[in-house]
């Protein structure tokens, strides 16, 4: 009886997601509710969890929970320790969890709220879920090595040194991103540059406050720090408002860019405890508290799509982005749904903590369902704006005219009616100057859950304050990740230089530390100041970059992954890595190859420098602005040089791989794996 | 009905109090504190000033030797 119940409650449920995928994307015309997605993803990941995933654990890579995990035989008190599978969940979606799929949908939604939300879904369920899955069991299989280390043991020498110099070439264009971002959500607004940089100092009374006033009381020191930014931002209200204090932080982004880029550089250099770990226990809780409660709120308040499901720029046209939806929307939304950066976590600490092999499967493939499922929530707050506001924050003024009436005739003449007196309206409300040209997706996210938590709560009376809330809450934890990449890229760096000098690899030399410090933070300054100063917004160039790097970084995982199931004897279910492979193979090389070489000069990199290049020779161009446009020329074909070098990275590796698997299959290559031996676990279920 | 309300309550300590006790568990693994608890058992140490920033520097060293997720 209960068996037959339980298969009801599955066709009950499969039933439900056909239904509410079959609602969002044949519904033309009107608007539908949020819910229609948020139960669409709901039924799809349960679905995808209970039938697909555990296939994959019991039939293809056989999950042993009698085989002792290195938590288990390596304990030790500090990384290798198991640890109860739903605090390791948690743990490990706060490690994968960053602005990457929160931004990348809201960009997205220039197609429409359809493409994206189909593909945040079935990329997770079939792609993204699977690979940090696979990559963790991996991992956890070998006592928790790297990505890289595993490329090179199971592939070859060249494998993993290519994907070691892959990682350090896409931490360079994630850093000046994200910057960028930041850049453009606080350009040109006191009150969010105040908040912000109130951080700071908040972040360093932290570090001071657990180093030597409270040492040990994180929980403490992060409420503590909690309520002062929250001071913060009622603080910055009242700067900006202050015709002392408002034009000191009414910065351009020109500026914030040098700012920031200066800030990496001591961030990076600075003592961990001082500033970066305070501020990353910090961005932390805020995270996980803000992520529930826009889930929340989405349910408590049920807003309108107002966004169609397909726009007119499905054709290419967009003004955020050009490109049309294949490639480019597969490779905007990366995080959400497929993202290469996992699998460096997935073979980071979290394979040291687990404690039961069948752990990985909610912790591994679980917590990229959850990841998948704030994209979806992202894009509900991105698709809850009129499209004329949506796409007035969006555009840069390059394409929709450089003065707010021009760009409101452009985007109304698009078929999205929007004013002027009603931007002006709006930005009046959260506290900004104006909202015009906010390219980078941070203000309109923060636009869309001001909305929502106001909605929820408070009223439009409060929603300047959660406007500026959800702007500290981004900005927060992309400055973590700007202090974490540098570091990380300097280690990166002074690994390879050791091998030319011994001493520039020591990370305790100091002028090795500033010389590898500064020659990162000039790398990823130089893409956000090249982003700053593009007259198309930055965004349009840097993220369609950004996102080929992390896709083709996933691909270099599943190519892994690939290998390690063919090493297995488990060829017949090779497809299960191999699909999402071969897909990610043609989405990142179609757009890159796009990307360098488009005839259209808004996609082409060598089409842009062509144009400009003829402009410059015609005399078109002011005498004044020749520079300028040369810089432009060089930034262009640096682009596509960067674009060549990831596809060569890849190609290199594929090929690799392919030369292994094929090596494998006809007999020429043993299959063995490089696995840790067998041990017979002794820890108890209870015990964990 | 006297069982009756005991359940009910039994339940509603169990919808309340769990989800709280896991929330806060979360926390102190997300914070640390936990692994710091569990090396002052490892090592058989108390806690002391010097103790934790010895353990915050290794764990914070090797934290942040790693690529953080976008």
């Amino acid at each position: 009886m209960k068996k037959v119940l339980a298969h009801l409650v599955w066709v009950a449920v499969a039933i439900g997601a056909a239904l509410c995928l079959g609602a969002i994307a044949l519904n033309r015309g009107e608007h539908i509710n949020s819910l229609w997605l948020v139960a669409a993803a709901a039924c799809t990941y349960v679905l995808g969890f209970r039938f697909y995933a555990k296939f994959i654990a019991a039939r293809v890579i056989m999950l042993n929970d009698q085989r002792a995990t290195p938590a288990e035989r390596l304990e030790n008190g500090h990384d290798f320790e198991p640890t109860n599978k739903w605090i390791l969940f948690g743990h490990h979606f706060a490690a994968i969890a960053g602005p990457g799929p929160l931004v990348g949908p809201v960009l997205a939604a220039q197609f429409g709220y359809l493409p994206g939300t189909l593909w945040l879904i079935t990329g997770a369920v079939l792609g993204g879920a699977v690979q940090d899955f696979v990559i963790l069991f991996a991992s956890m299989r070998r006592d928790g090595k790297s990505l890289g280390q595993m490329a090179r043991e199971e592939i070859g020498k060249v494998g993993g040194f290519v994907a070691l110099l892959t990682v350090l070439l896409i931490m360079i264009i994630l850093l000046a991103v994200v910057a960028l971002v930041v850049v453009n959500a606080l350009s040109g607004s006191p009150w969010g540059t105040f908040t912000i940089a109130a951080t700071m100092p908040i972040a360093i009374f932290m570090g001071l406050y657990l180093r030597y006033w409270r040492p040990g009381k994180v929980l403490e020191c992060s409420l503590i720090g909690f309520l002062l930014v929250l001071g913060g931002i009622f603080v910055g209200q009242k700067v900006a408002e202050s015709v002392t204090w408002g034009p000191a932080f009414t910065l351009s982004a020109a500026a914030l860019a040098v700012a920031v880029i200066i800030y990496g550089f001591f961030a990076s250099a600075l003592p961990v405890w001082l500033l970066l770990a305070p501020r990353d226990y910090l961005s932390t809780f805020v995270k996980l508290g803000v992520i529930f409660l826009l889930a929340l709120g989405i349910v408590f308040v049920r807003p309108q799509l107002e966004l169609p499901a397909f726009t007119r720029f499905t054709d290419g046209t967009g003004p955020i982005f050009a490109g049309k939806i294949f490639p480019f929307c597969f490779i905007t939304i990366a995080c959400g749904a497929i993202s290469g950066f996992h699998a460096l976590i997935s073979s980071g600490t979290t394979p040291k903590m687990i404690a039961k092999e069948s752990h990985a499967l909610p912790v591994g493939y679980g917590s990229m369902l959850l990841e998948s499922f704030v994209g979806i929530m992202a894009m509900i707050a991105a698709c809850v704006m009129r499209p004329g506001i949506y796409f007035a924050v969006n555009s840069p003024a390059g394409i929709v005219g450089a003065t707010p009436a021009a760009a409101v005739a452009t985007i109304t003449s698009w078929g999205f009616p929007v004013g002027v007196s009603e931007m002006q309206e709006l930005a009046r409300s959260v506290g900004e100057q104006t909202l015009f040209y906010r390219a980078g997706g941070a203000p309109s996210l923060a636009l869309g859950m001001a909305h929502i938590f106001a909605r929820s709560g408070g009223g439009q009376a409060l929603i300047g304050f959660w406007y500026h809330f959800a702007i500290m809450f981004e900005a927060l934890f992309i400055l973590t990740i700007i202090d974490a990449g540098t570091r990380v890229g300097r280690f990166m760096l002074q690994d390879l230089l050791g091998h030319v000098h011994p001493a520039l690899g020591r990370t305790s030399w100091m002028p090795g530390v500033i010389a590898t410090s500064a020659v990162i933070v000039l790398a990823w300054g130089y893409f956000l100041y090249q982003g700053v100063r593009d007259p198309l917004g930055g965004i349009n160039t840097l993220w369609p970059l950004f996102g080929i790097a992390n896709q083709l970084l996933a691909a270099i995982a599943l190519c892994v992954a690939t290998t390690i199931l063919i090493k297995m004897h488990r060829t017949r279910y090779v497809w299960i890595t191999a699909l999402p492979l071969g897909w990610l193979v043609i989405v990142t090389f179609t757009a890159a190859w796009l990307k360098v070489f488009s005839p259209v000069p808004r996609i082409g990199f060598l089409a842009q420098a062509g144009q400009l290049q003829a402009a410059l020779e015609s005399g078109a161009i002011a005498a004044t602005r020749t520079a300028q446009t040369n810089t432009l020329i060089f930034n262009n074909l640096l682009d596509a040089a960067v674009c060549c070098v990831f596809m060569i990275l890849v190609a290199v590796i594929l090929v690799d791989s392919l030369r292994v698997w094929i090596a494998i299959l006809r007999g020429r290559r043993s299959a063995a794996v490089v696995e840790a031996p067998f041990v017979l676990s002794q820890l108890s279920p209870e015990g964990v | 009905m006297r069982r009756l309300a005991r359940v009910a309550e039994a339940y509603r300590l169990a919808l309340v109090c769990q989800p709280a006790r896991f929330t806060l568990e979360l926390l102190r693994e997300l914070s640390d504190e936990r692994a710091y608890q569990r090396h002052l058992a490892a090592h058989e140490r108390a806690h002391s000033a010097e103790e934790w920033r010895n353990f915050s520097d290794h764990r914070l060293k090797a934290k942040y030797s790693r690529a953080k997720c976008c």
